[in-house]
């Protein structure tokens, strides 16, 4: 594992060899599957009060487990601040998280990540989205990343299921592109398909590279499984017939 | 094939790049970390480092060879390359035992080369 973590020194992040070594950078926590399992049970059909209470704790437990099993996390923290409740803030201060936060694109100085955990049957809305922002700007400046946890993504953002890509910038899409080309931090989703890979070691960290690039790129695709990055072809079809 | 190196890796000079061709020559070759290492005089880490230039550049097929406690010195399983750790609970290939912990579990990087590569 050490030996992993000091290849990676020894790589650009934008080089794609470094998305081999980021890939142990995360070992899946054991219990991860299970929760994934019930939670997918939970949302699938109508709820409750107690059913959406549970699952929205088991949503905060999924968001927990896997930055616990992020190499370099030191503290987790969980409150109700003077102001905002903060369901998770994580930091870390290492040599592993000093990567974590260079694969990640964090800035340099900012130390932690905000999760913010939505189970909720609709999707994340701009006033949400924008909430979580505002946190950053005002309560946690010294957070460099802002992480949604949800099971339908959030308005405005390409879904799994499109067979065409996004070309709009609207709603919550739109506040993620202009927050982070004022702020430079990047506010990314993860929907019910990331969360699902979150039991596959090697995930995390890619998953958010992939999601703080597309802020840039803007392809307009959802973000695709871990284990095809690789082999994502948006090229047209007579750049693709080269590949054959 | 020809693989420009460039500013990628920092650490190679002209005399690693040429002790590196060497290993590199022929497809088929296997290569592993600590050969790299003591063949060029540098760190598991740079080695590490070359073989996920190579694999990225689909030069090479590497694996992660898995060990268990149970013969050390044989692998017991391998995985691809850059898919993270395995899965737990993983089989022993040897003792046929189930492995629910990562500490009876040591692990190496093998590559193979599937074109002759000369880096410049």
């Amino acid at each position: 594992m050490r030996q992993m973590i000091a290849g990676m020194k020894q790589l650009d992040v934008s080089d794609p060899a470094s998305d081999h070594l980021a890939s142990y950078l995360y070992t899946a926590d054991s219990r991860m599957a299970g929760l994934i399992t019930e939670l997918d049970d939970l949302m699938a059909e109508p709820r409750n009060d107690t059913m959406r209470k549970r699952a929205g704790e088991i949503m905060e437990m999924i968001a927990m487990l896997s930055f616990m099993a992020l190499s370099g996390t030191s503290t987790i923290k969980s409150f109700q601040s003077a102001g905002p409740q903060i369901d998770l803030l994580v930091e870390g201060s290492d040599l592993h998280w000093k990567l974590v936060r260079k694969y990640c694109y964090f800035r340099k100085r900012r130390r932690g990540l905000v999760v913010e955990a939505k189970a909720t049957g609709e999707k994340v809305n701009d006033a949400v989205f924008a909430r979580l922002c505002a946190i950053m700007d005002h309560n946690l400046p010294h957070v460099g990343l802002g992480v949604f946890f949800t099971f339908n993504g959030a308005s405005g953002f390409p879904t799994p299921e499109s067979s065409r890509s996004l070309r709009t910038l609207k709603d919550c899409r739109l506040r993620q592109a202009l927050y982070y080309a004022r702020t430079r931090k990047p506010v990314i989703v993860f929907d019910s398909m990331d969360i699902r890979q979150l039991a596959q070691n090697g995930s995390l960290p890619q998953l958010v590279h992939e999601k703080v690039k597309e802020i840039s790129e803007a392809t307009g695709w959802a973000t695709p499984p871990v284990a095809s990055f690789c082999k994502r072809h948006t090229l047209p079809k007579h750049l693709r017939d080269l590949l054959i | 094939m020809r693989l420009v190196i460039g500013h990628r890796l920092a650490f190679m000079t002209e005399i690693l790049k040429r002790g590196m061709n060497a290993l590199l020559r022929a497809p088929g070759e296997e290569i592993m970390p600590h050969v790299i290492a003591i063949k060029l005089g540098i760190s598991r880490a740079e080695s590490l480092a070359i073989i996920a230039v190579l694999e990225a550049e689909e030069l090479v097929e590497s694996k992660l060879l898995i060990y268990h406690e149970c013969e050390l010195g044989v692998p017991a399983g391998a995985i691809p390359f850059g898919k993270g750790f395995p899965q737990l609970p993983w089989t022993c290939g040897l003792c046929e035992r189930s492995v629910d912990t990562y500490d009876e579990l040591r692990f190496d990087v093998q590559a193979r080369t599937l074109v002759a590569v000369e880096m410049v």
